[in-house]
């Protein structure tokens, strides 16, 4: 029953893919330029059972959770030294504003100077893409932790790292994850994007690649497969959020 | 009666701090002894610096002058041989309530069955029993308290530090906490020291009442306080000591307070 209510929520969906349907049957416009949605979806089992749809997602799966990983990592011990450390939080945060709005993906060009056309420099790119939201939301979210949480923590002795671990971590985890739910559509946004310019196959490249021979039909076939990974990955993260924060309101 | 053995010796305690290029003086010259067992509340009026006192003998701020100790050992930071407790309850919302009272045991590394005993014990003792498992936001204030208070008492500290520990509770929470509070004192006896700006809280719970200036702050009265708790709450407070003691106590604090607004009522 849930299902079918949720399922009954994406007819707007339905509405487009008819509107699509009804202009491409309709003849309205060259199947060249936009083939009927049929097509598409009656395309989609071909390529997936040839591998020319899990092949590529999985590269820049590969290349989105890495740089995402690199991002976390760093973003977060970033954020967390800007809420507690003054010096470190007088340098970073003119950077942080001056690069956080920058169109990172004009570093790709750099990136692939020094770190090749393949898999590094895509990453690289996911990584300084989906950094910012995490060091914003770790400042944010260690600053929600009190003077009196982490005091009664040293005074139950919890060590330096425990009071990082153990305190200011969970302490910073509902701003935390709103940053994850940030950064996960950033990286995979930023990971097909940098394929479809450097090259270097994936998602994006294959999509770029079709292009190029009029293949329209798989163009708009990867289209797809991006925007229904794009959802599940953004699923995924809700439902984590969910388990992680149950302690929190809201 | 708590035996002569000072536990706490705080000796010309000052403390400065610096704001906007000024520098204001938070407490001067401040002496005090606590005797091992003893119950001693300090009351001033407020921007006093009281708590900037106990912060101090939690090891949490450094004072400017003067030195502090704690069991014979002088205060160089925050330790499990002092147990705190804010107004402000500093729970972990993160943690179940039986994961806040246990956390100082996880710390100490008690063997398992020991931590759940504890745990166990301190749940009964405060009257959590069925919310073991509940986060601290689905608790009342005065329940969050009670996990505070349980989660201190759970790890056995020798002194215990109690900053305003019922000033966001209202006035029958209050009280029915502070006879709690009381009846685990009377169980085990330990060092306390009480920052309270409620003078009948002052009294009722202390063995002595220190009673602090207006900033820069000192100790400017003591008053030793006699009360038989052996007697219910109403007794007591209807008793002629408690009503004479709970005076005296008040009018040195309204001496300070009406200094503080520049003797405007004088």
């Amino acid at each position: 029953m849930r299902v079918l209510l949720s399922l009954a929520k994406l007819y707007p969906l339905l509405l487009v893919a008819i509107a699509w349907e009804l202009a491409a049957r309709a003849g309205l416009v060259r199947p060249i330029f936009l083939p009927p949605v049929s097509t598409v979806i009656a395309a989609l089992p071909a390529l997936f059972w040839s591998g020319d749809i899990l092949a590529p997602l999985g590269t820049s799966l590969y290349r989105a959770a890495l740089g995402l990983a690199v991002a976390m990592i760093v973003g977060i011990g970033l954020g967390f030294l800007m809420a507690r450390v003054r010096w470190i939080k007088w340098l970073l945060d003119p950077l942080v504003s001056l690069a956080f709005p920058s169109p990172k993906v004009a570093f790709l060009p750099i990136f692939v100077l020094w770190f090749g056309i393949d898999h590094l420099s895509k990453i690289a790119l996911v990584a300084i893409t989906c950094v910012f939201p995490f060091i914003i939301a770790a400042e944010a979210g260690a600053r929600t932790v009190s003077r009196t949480q982490l005091w009664a923590a040293e005074t139950m002795g919890t060590s330096r790292s425990g009071l990082v671990f153990r305190i200011i971590l969970p302490g910073s985890l509902p701003s935390l994850m709103s940053g994850v739910r940030i950064a996960v559509p950033f990286a995979l946004v930023s990971a097909f994007t940098a394929e479809m310019i450097a090259g270097g196959g994936g998602l994006g490249g294959d999509l770029i690649y079709a292009q190029r021979f009029f293949e329209t039909t798989t163009v708009f076939a990867l289209l797809l497969v991006m925007l229904v990974t794009g959802y599940l990955a953004d699923a995924l993260v809700l439902g984590l959020r969910r388990r992680v924060l149950r302690w929190h309101e809201g | 009666m708590p035996a002569t053995d000072p536990n706490i010796v705080i000796s010309d305690v000052s403390k400065r701090f610096e704001r906007r290029g000024q520098t204001f003086t938070a407490l001067e010259h401040v002496d005090m002894q606590v005797a091992q067992g003893e119950f001693v509340s300090i009351v001033g009026p407020s921007g006093c610096g009281k708590s900037t006192l106990l912060y101090m003998l939690g090891g949490f701020v450094a004072p400017s002058g003067g030195q502090l100790s704690a069991g014979g050992k002088p205060v160089t930071g925050p330790g499990i041989d002092r147990g705190v407790v804010f107004q402000e309850y500093a729970l972990f919302p993160w943690l179940s309530v039986a994961d806040n009272i246990g956390y100082a045991l996880v710390r100490k590394g008690l063997p398992r069955a020991e931590q759940a005993a504890i745990v166990a014990r301190y749940v009964d003792l405060m009257g959590l029993r069925g919310f073991e498992t509940a986060y601290p936001r689905e608790l009342s204030g005065g329940m969050k308290q009670r996990v505070a208070l349980a989660r201190t008492f759970a790890y056995d500290p020798g002194i215990l530090l109690l900053d305003e520990p019922f000033g966001a509770l209202d006035a029958q929470t209050r009280e029915i906490m502070q006879d709690e509070l009381l009846r685990l004192w009377r169980s085990n006896r330990k060092t306390v020291v009480m920052v309270t700006h409620d003078v009948d809280e002052a009294v009722y719970l202390s063995n002595r009442v220190c009673v602090m200036s207006h900033r820069p702050g000192r100790i400017v009265e003591e008053f030793p306080i006699d009360l038989d708790h052996s007697a219910s709450r109403e007794d007591v407070v209807v008793s002629a000591t408690y009503r004479d003691q709970r005076n005296a106590v008040w009018l040195a604090v309204r001496r300070q307070v009406t200094r503080a607004s520049g003797g405007a009522a004088a």
